[in-house]
């Protein structure tokens, strides 16, 4: 089933010089492949959907980097895969009835308000164009851009029914928590209770440093320009299976849907927390590694984002670690490969070692982010230390 | 005991007639082949300070003086005797009781102590076809003796090893054959990863010890023929030739047919897409002509998976010990 993945691997082995280089690649990327295949062997039905989106995604993904193997394709991003599938089209949500503490949707979204608080305005922020980012934005945006998904990290008890009012009590303790620290705009609870914490309007201090792009933009210091949606859970990289209950995962489905409908937020924009978090002093992919693993993509109806290229990587010259790469559990990020060979072929199109080109983009990346650091990452920094 | 000045990661060929150690040095890789065998020789004093004088590894035990290693072959010769096996069919040799002792003796000889935690990978065989995995002994073993000599030890299926140190220009796709002295170990490996290995205990002891029976020779003797002259030319010079042709047969007859039963038993095999690459190792594999004659059986059996090319490795004495070594600067 992941033939064509293989294939990509084996594509990217070829383009390595050095035999133990390539050996040390090879080994790392079909360990990941195995698990992966190992994955979408079991027969639960929501794998089998995963596995064919999966399946069907890396097949034009390898197609589109085989069709370009030489530096002609150096300026050629891979592909975009989210556009490929048909469950990504915008939805149509709208509100239905509000009253004192709640809203209710026409997705059957309810949102409770009782904890709702307002912060710092989002101001209008930059969007740098992917392709040639240059340096000076490409344009400015007042509406989120896309939605960053987070876990909370908290304490958890058993998802019993003999455990539910301890879980209430932590449910209250978290609320007030990061309703306090201004965290997310939304938190999902165990049961799937949705709530506003920062009002949409508002900039809540979620992404600290950190970069994603789609197709077009690319976004710098998340806080002021997406959304962020946290699910009551923690990260457990040794997790097939999402850690979020039906409930939560449910909720989360409508609850992005109405945010994509209201914003008109593409799917590709709709990512986890792990996937933009950089750490801009040692230039590493995954400071924070909250969903860099087994998210529910397909079942909040988004394409598979894991199998997008990390703009801070082909963008900005960042790299990642084994320590990121133990996150991603038994998912593959294909993404991170496509990235770095996308990097490969820009610095081979301009005659530059890839060292030589990484620099560039890093001092892109370091005036680029001097330029949009504002209060909210700053703040949220204050925050976390 | 030496100390190892260098952390550089080695490679050990662990065979049953030879022990190899690879080591990088620069680009370039040195090995060092020590017999992975012994004889024993009454003791007097001037026997023991000749083989002081001209430096031949050697051990008093009370009333014998035990020589191994690579000078074991000149003294069973001399003393018209066999030489005696620390391994016999890829792993320690039950029947000999000595065999641990002169394992460490035999290595210990080699390889240096690690002076900080060094790498090293050694080779273990893999399983015979259609039996249990039975090595858990013999690589426990091997795995305390490098330990306590203060390496990092991991270790390497022979087959990979030839893949390891032969295929990376086909992304370590292919299949590996180490023909040695107890065992042919077969690997098919797949981006580097292990997809079906196996071993089959005829290789070239089984052929030594078959042609002693038929032509009443001494085992030593016909070892040192087959390495020193035969070849398949079509024609046989000799009885003993004549002799060596046909158990040679027998083998690449097993070792093909052990393939085709292997890759049929295989689950989850991949899809290849392309031809991919055989690439023969090892002292018994080094005959003139061997080469040519596995092609023709090959072809002959109807192999299920398209062949690129069947080749000899580069260095076929070497080719486990670099492989092993691979193994090891790639961290393991």
């Amino acid at each position: 089933m992941v033939a064509p993945l293989n294939r990509l691997i084996e594509w990217r082995a070829q383009r390595i010089e050095d035999p133990l280089e390539r050996l040390k690649f090879l080994r790392h990327a079909t360990t990941s492949s195995m698990t992966l295949q190992a994955t979408l062997l079991r027969p639960q039905r929501w794998q089998a959907v995963t596995g064919g989106l999966l399946f069907a995604m890396i097949t034009i993904s390898a197609f589109t980097l085989a069709r370009h193997p030489t530096s002609t394709a150096a300026a050629t991003l891979p592909e975009r895969l989210g556009t490929q599938s048909g469950v990504q089209l915008m939805p149509k949500v709208w509100l239905v009835e509000t009253k004192q503490d709640s809203e209710v949707y026409s997705n059957g979204l309810r949102i409770e308000n009782k904890y709702s608080v307002g912060n710092e305005p989002r101001k209008p922020y930059p969007a740098f164009a992917r392709r040639n980012a240059q340096e000076t934005p490409s344009e400015w945006r007042t509406q989120p851009s896309g939605i960053v998904f987070h876990t909370t990290e908290s304490l958890q008890f058993p998802f019993e029914q003999s455990a539910t009012k301890a879980i209430q009590r932590v449910d209250v303790d978290v609320l007030g928590f990061v309703r306090q620290n201004r965290s997310y705009h939304f938190m999902i609870d165990k049961f799937g209770q949705v709530y506003r914490l920062v009002k949409e309007s508002d900039v809540a201090y979620h992404a600290g440093f950190s970069v994603w792009g789609d197709e077009r933009m690319v976004f710098v210091n998340l806080n002021n320009s997406f959304l962020s949606i946290a699910i009551e859970t923690h990260t457990r990289p040794d997790q097939e299976m999402p850690t979020a209950t039906a409930a939560q995962i449910h909720s989360a489905r409508v609850l992005t849907q109405m945010l994509r409908s209201k914003y008109q937020i593409p799917a590709a924009d709709c990512v986890t927390h792990a996937q933009v978090s950089v750490n801009p002093d040692n230039r590493l992919l995954g400071f924070h590694t909250d969903w860099a693993g087994n998210f529910p993509f397909s079942e909040l109806g988004l394409g598979d984002n894991y199998l997008e290229p990390p703009a801070a990587i082909d963008t900005f010259g960042f790299t990642y670690d084994s320590t990121l790469v133990q996150a991603t559990g038994s998912r593959y990020w294909q993404g991170l490969i496509l990235a770095e060979e996308q990097m490969r072929a820009q610095a081979m199109n301009q005659g530059l070692s890839q060292a030589e080109y990484r620099k560039i983009l890093q001092d892109k990346y370091r005036k680029i982010s001097k330029a949009v650091r504002g209060n909210s990452a700053e703040k949220e920094k204050s925050n976390e230390n | 005991m030496k100390t190892s000045e260098s952390t550089s990661p080695l490679g050990l060929d662990i065979g049953t007639s030879r022990i190899c150690l690879a080591q990088r040095a620069g680009d370039e890789f040195q090995y060092e082949t020590q017999l992975n065998a012994f004889v024993t020789v009454p003791y007097s004093k001037m026997t023991e300070s000749v083989l002081k004088k001209q430096k031949v590894p050697h051990t008093v035990t009370g009333p014998e003086i035990i020589v191994h290693g690579n000078e074991s072959d000149r003294f069973a010769d001399l003393l018209n005797v066999e030489t005696r096996r620390t391994m016999t069919k890829g792993v320690l040799n039950p029947a000999e009781p000595g065999s641990l002792d002169m394992m460490r003796k035999i290595i210990t000889a080699m390889v240096e102590t690690a002076k900080s935690k060094q790498k090293l990978c050694f080779t273990v065989p893999a399983a015979p076809l259609g039996h249990e995995d039975n090595l858990t002994y013999h690589e426990t073993t091997l795995r305390q003796i490098l330990t306590d000599m203060g390496y990092e030890v991991r270790s390497i299926n022979e087959g990979l090893s030839i893949v390891y140190a032969e295929m990376d220009q086909t992304s370590y796709t292919g299949i590996g054959i180490s023909c040695g002295g107890g065992l042919c170990n077969v690997c098919l490996a797949y981006l580097s990863v292990p997809v079906m290995s196996f071993s089959i205990p005829r290789a070239g002891d089984y052929i030594d010890t078959s042609a002693a029976s038929v032509t009443g020779e001494r085992i030593n003797r016909i070892r040192l023929e087959k390495e020193e002259s035969f070849h398949f030319n079509g024609f046989s010079p000799g009885k003993l030739h004549q002799v060596l042709s046909v158990y040679y047969d027998e083998m690449i007859h097993s070792l093909v047919h052990g393939m085709k039963q292997a890759i049929a038993g295989t689950r989850n095999m991949p899809k290849m897409g392309k031809p991919i690459p055989i690439v023969l190792s090892g002292g018994t594999a080094m005959p003139e002509g061997f080469k040519e004659r596995f092609q023709e059986v090959l072809k002959e059996s109807e192999f299920q998976l398209p062949i690129s090319e069947v080749r000899l490795a580069a260095d076929p004495l070497h080719t486990a010990a670099k492989g092993a070594l691979v193994a090891a600067l790639t961290d393991m």
